[in-house]
């Protein structure tokens, strides 16, 4: 049995969930943490009343500021943290679990934290390039994408037997000994 | 002068009299078994037991009788203040019953609500890997592939 490989639907519409739940947590981010300061610690969740920061003593004056900032970082660190820490713990996010897709090494073994980080680096790369590293899905015999390619992973629907092939295919995983990919169970 | 001829009732009496008789008889017993068997086993009875009971069912005085019944009925029913009385006291005895065990119910809608959300995946995997195939078959029909 060999899986099939996640097409461009599939995996758009993983994309789509994912940049849902990024952009609820970034907006939950947002409002919570400024709110937290507030009744913790008294810090007003207005920057115009955060007092003068000239004195380095003046800590939630410095605080206050510094909220500012919750959100850009937030919105530059979520993303890599969330992809890579799902494709490394789960083999998938939570888009893609939706959707039964999981990420695979091409030898059908799970994704590491090395390859996962690679992976979200070169995905960059694509999105930077206005989109253009995507395209191979549509032409690619295992429908991967240029930073898969080049990362060594792929996107399979593991989610029933109906979407497994009965034999290999041309662009099968290559499986060898131990390191075969094994059905992964439903509910996963 | 004929004294039957006298009395008109007396022959309805004798008459009344014999056929009593007869029918207390053995014979009276064997002949009339003899006879519902027959009737038992033609198929023309048969036939006249479903000519009135098709009759019966398409008559709609027979429904309109039926309704007025029913509706009687349940009239009753629904003034009944014993009804009403053990409809409350079981009400609330299962209500109670439920509030002691609610696992089983609980575990119903759980497992209700799991179906649900499994048909959806289902069926939303299902139309995306459809989807992928159909996407495909676009990009090579395009590119001039096979």
């Amino acid at each position: 049995m060999t899986p099939r490989y996640g097409g461009v639907v599939s995996r758009g519409l993983a994309l789509v969930v994912d940049t849902l739940v990024l952009t609820l947590l970034l907006a939950g981010t947002t409002w919570i943490v400024p709110q937290l300061a507030q009744h913790l610690l008294g810090i007003p969740s207005d920057p115009a009343r955060c007092g003068s920061t000239t004195d380095w003593w003046r800590i939630r004056a410095h605080l206050c500021q510094a909220l500012g900032w919750v959100t850009p970082v937030a919105a530059v660190l979520y993303p890599p943290l969330y992809r890579v820490g799902f494709w490394t713990v789960t083999g998938r996010t939570p888009g893609m679990a939706l959707l039964g897709l999981r990420l695979l090494r091409t030898d059908g073994r799970p994704v590491g934290l090395a390859t996962a980080i690679r992976r979200w680096a070169l995905r960059l790369g694509s999105i930077l390039a206005l989109g253009l590293g995507f395209l191979p899905i549509l032409f690619s015999a295992r429908r991967q994408a240029l930073h898969d390619r080049l990362a060594g992973t792929v996107v399979v629907h593991d989610w029933a037997t109906e979407a497994w092939e009965p034999r290999a295919a041309p662009g099968a995983l290559i499986a060898t000994g131990s390191d075969a990919p094994s059905r992964p169970s439903e509910g996963e | 002068m004929d004294p039957i001829r006298e009395r008109p009732g007396l022959t309805t009496q004798i008459a009344d009299a014999l056929i009593r008789r007869f029918l207390e008889t053995p014979v009276a017993d064997a002949l009339i078994e003899r006879v519902v068997q027959a009737l038992m086993r033609s198929p023309e009875l048969d036939q006249l037991v479903t000519q009135v009971v098709a009759d019966l069912e398409a008559s709609p005085v027979v429904d309109s009788l039926v309704d007025r019944q029913i509706a009687r009925v349940l009239e009753e029913l629904r003034e009944s203040e014993d009804l009403q009385l053990l409809i409350r006291k079981q009400a609330g005895e299962y209500l109670q019953h439920l509030g002691e065990h609610p696992e089983p119910v609980q575990r119903l809608i759980r497992e209700q609500s799991r179906g649900v959300v499994d048909e959806f995946l289902a069926a939303l995997r299902e139309r995306a890997l459809a989807a992928d195939d159909t996407v495909d078959g676009w990009v090579r029909r395009a590119l001039g592939r096979a």
